[in-house]
């Protein structure tokens, strides 16, 4: 698993494939609170990153990658 | 269709399809090469609006994908590829064919419509404007000119010339392994990228999470070429658009000539005014502001900047005097001051005046002159009789007589002339079938052609058209090696065929070179003997030039068929016969390694052509000129049979005796002294026993005609000036059934 969650925060670190999606979606829907900590990650599928900008979880680290940066930022607002 | 239109149609197109052909040759040599595109394009465009005329949506269809394409490749947003060239060249392939059924059945063929539809799909693969007119054509674009900051990777960028692409992807494309992201990210040249949902998102807790609910927006820098191409993968999902980064030019509207001399003529009236630079400079200026609008509507840019540096330094008189000049020569040609092509061009085209002429009438014009140079021969002949009569009138018929050669002379000569064409028209295939057959055989040649201007008789030169496309295969099939063969023989792993044309001895001279595997004397020899062509004994005695020309046996290309390339036969004996039937030679020299070289010799004209005759059983006969080596006389008993050939010494060689009136079966008196012609045929040098010779004559040859057309022992008859009519023989013809022991 290339997330680990805790109580407050999803860990992102790697690769997050589409297989992360469902207990992603799953995790957010449980924990409303729950943050996300990207600055691990280093690819995020498609399927991940809707399920993010659908939930908008509170970004507790910002990935280093400039895109993934973009791309969160782009819909956030 | 009226039949002068389709004539005009099919002669027009024939003349775009050949450019077209010529262009895209050398634009998949020079893939960046402007004026081949232009050319190109201009091609398939004036094809384009021929067809519209005649309502052949078919080519109208195919054509319009293809100039959008190539209007492509003119703004450089994407080259010329190899495969590309094969789709034009198919369509062009097709056209041709369609062409051609029009001539014949005056409409296109059935199936047109089918196969246009078959190579505009072909063509749309390269379509880069397809991108943008398919299911995503109605993306707006407007996003693209208020990307946020912060969707920038490099802000830098965004004063570039920039690429959007917008990416609404399949809902289910998850399911079928893609990650848009992923291919957004992989976008080539990607310096921006936007992500939303396509509509207004569901709630978390109804999210369906396999689903594809985001759109992606991107810029990028790189050509629109690249972009698309790397995008055509998901054609209907993606729209490509190229971001205009300034706002074009209003190209002035374009006055009309005489709009233009009427404003210069007035101009210059107020130029030819008194005291301009002293007390009516506001006059001068407003004619000189004329001027300029006037030059600037014409779009004329070098007189343009010619009057921009005259009017800057108008201070004196003199000036004056050179600016009136200057718009004096501007009324007179406002062409004029335009430098370079656009002027050369027209001092190309403005000398000369062309009239287009069908070729049957041409013929038919030659063939009056032809029986009027007979004609007048019978004239000359009258004034020989006329001279048992009186000398006087003799004399006078026959400086009348020589008053109308000297005229039917040169009416011939002009005629003749009328008929001479370059062998650019039949070289300008040369390059595609090389091209085509490199293709096909995996071998590389460079085929080079030198004295594509040398002139000859039309019909000498559609005579040469299929044995230089035999010749060429044949080069191709059998000449050159595959490239690693020819790397390991220490060659260029590029082969080389080198076509020369050019005029020796009032005959036209074709070689045709190649620096390929050359003809293996022995295998020739060995293959003859296979096939029952010569006897094993025959084989050890044939001297190598003599092996060579086995390669010219019918029996020998029958064999050569079953082997070759996509059932191309490559013939050699219909080569040399259709040489030998216009009145022409071919010789062949090979060396083993080093190449093959075929020379054919043609004469220039077929028109008029020299004839020696011989009288049989009192009957005149007609031997082409080219094929008499000497006539001699010999007594009968140095005549030896050598089996049952009559053989007779020649320059210290034996040469077979034949007779003509055997080979003609006519009864023959015999006679102490014979009348021999040496000829020269296939074989070789054999002897031909006539009655007696008679004189040389410039004839006239006509093809017989009628029931005397499957006579395969005469090529041709000819009228003479007694208006009796000569036979030409057709010695190869006779000879060949006659077996020489």
């Amino acid at each position: 698993m290339a997330i680990k969650y805790t109580d407050e925060v999803a860990v992102f670190e790697g690769k997050c494939t589409l297989h992360e999606a469902e207990p992603l979606h799953a995790w957010l829907k449980k924990t409303p609170q729950g943050k996300i900590d990207l600055s691990g990650c280093q690819y995020l599928h498609t399927a991940v990153l809707q399920v993010i900008l659908v939930a908008r979880p509170a970004v507790a680290a910002a990935p280093a990658d400039a895109w993934l940066n973009a791309c969160l930022a782009n819909d956030s607002g | 269709m009226a039949s002068s239109l389709i004539d005009q149609f099919v002669l027009e197109s024939g003349e775009s399809l050949s450019e077209a052909s010529d262009a895209l040759l050398e634009l998949e040599k020079n893939r960046n090469d402007p004026d081949a595109v232009d050319r190109l394009f201009r091609a398939l465009h004036t094809l384009k609006g021929n067809a519209a005329l005649f309502d052949l949506q078919a080519i109208v269809n195919v054509t319009h994908i293809a100039e959008d394409i190539l209007d492509t490749i003119r703004k450089g947003q994407q080259e010329m590829s190899s495969p590309l060239a094969d789709v034009i060249f198919s369509v062009i392939d097709h056209i041709s064919a369609w062409v051609a059924a029009i001539e014949r059945d005056g409409r296109l063929p059935a199936d047109a419509a089918t196969v246009s539809d078959e190579l505009r799909a072909r063509l749309r693969e390269f379509s880069i404007h397809d991108m943008k007119s398919g299911p995503a054509a109605a993306a707006d674009f407007a996003w693209a000119s208020e990307v946020p900051a912060h969707a920038w990777l490099d802000i830098a960028k965004q004063d570039q010339p920039l690429i959007a692409v917008l990416y609404t992807p399949d809902e289910g494309c998850f399911y079928s392994g893609d990650d848009p992201l992923q291919i957004m990210r992989d976008l080539p040249g990607l310096c921006a990228l936007q992500v939303e949902f396509r509509a207004a998102p569901p709630a978390l807790q109804d999210f369906e999470i396999y689903t594809c609910h985001l759109k992606f927006m991107a810029l990028s820098t790189f050509p629109l070429a690249e972009v698309a191409a790397y995008c055509r993968e998901y054609k209907d999902q993606i729209a490509v658009k190229e971001l205009a980064t300034e706002i074009p030019e209003q190209s002035p509207e374009v006055l009309d000539a005489t709009t233009f001399r009427q404003i210069m003529s007035a101009q210059l009236k107020i130029l030819e005014l008194p005291n301009l630079l002293a007390g009516n400079q506001s006059r001068l200026n407003a004619a000189l502001q004329n001027i300029a609008n006037a030059l600037a509507y014409m779009k004329l840019d070098a007189a343009r900047e010619q009057f921009a540096v005259m009017q800057d330094n108008i201070s004196h008189e003199n000036d004056l005097a050179t600016l009136r000049q200057f718009v004096s020569s501007l009324l007179e040609d406002p062409q004029a001051g335009q430098a370079g092509e656009q002027t050369g061009k027209r001092a190309e085209t403005s000398g000369k005046k062309f009239l287009q002429v069908e070729q049957s009438r041409i013929d038919q014009l030659l063939n009056l002159i032809g029986e009027m140079a007979a004609a007048r021969n019978n004239l000359q002949y009258l004034a020989e009789h006329a001279e048992k009569v009186s000398r006087e009138l003799s004399l006078e018929l026959k400086d009348r007589a020589a008053l109308i050669e000297h005229i039917t002379q040169e009416m011939q000569d002009i005629a003749v002339g009328f008929r001479m064409t370059s062998l650019s028209s039949i070289f300008k295939r040369l390059p595609r079938l090389v091209r085509d057959l490199s293709k096909e055989l995996d071998r590389k040649a460079r085929l080079t052609i030198e004295g594509g201007e040398t002139e000859a008789d039309r019909h000498v030169i559609d005579t040469l058209s299929e044995p230089l496309l035999h010749m060429l295969r044949n080069s191709m099939a059998h000449g050159i090696e595959p490239s690693d063969e020819r790397t390991a023989a220490g060659k260029h792993p590029t082969g080389a065929i080198h076509i020369k044309a050019y005029h020796h001895n009032n005959q036209l001279i074709i070689e045709v070179e190649d620096d390929g595997r050359g003809i293996p004397v022995q295998k020739v020899k060995n293959k003859a003997l296979a096939n029952g062509i010569v006897s094993t004994e025959e084989a050890e005695r044939m001297s190598d030039t003599d092996a060579l020309q086995l390669i010219f046996h019918s029996g020998f290309s029958m064999a050569e068929k079953v082997t070759s390339l996509s059932g191309r036969g490559v013939g050699m004996d219909v080569v040399k016969s259709t040489v030998e039937n216009a009145g022409g030679r071919i010789t062949i020299h090979s060396e083993v390694g080093v190449g093959t070289r075929f020379t054919l010799a043609l004469p220039l004209f077929i028109a008029a052509a020299q004839m020696m005759t011989v009288r049989v059983a009192e009957q005149l006969f007609g031997i082409p000129m080219q094929q008499v080596q000497q006539s001699l006389r010999i007594p009968r008993k140095s005549i030896r049979k050598i089996k049952k050939t009559e053989t007779f010494v020649y320059r210290d060689s034996i040469l077979p005796l034949l007779r003509l009136h055997a080979l003609l079966d006519i009864p023959a008196a015999e006679q102490d002294d014979m009348a021999v012609m040496i000829v020269r045929l296939h074989h070789g040098l054999v002897g031909l026993a006539v009655d007696d010779f008679s004189n040389p004559v410039e004839v006239v040859i006509k093809p017989l005609s009628g029931i005397l057309k499957t006579v395969s022992n005469f090529s041709g008859s000819a009228l003479l000036a007694d208006g009796s009519v000569l036979l030409v023989l057709n010695l190869e013809e006779l000879v060949h059934g006659h077996q020489i022991h």
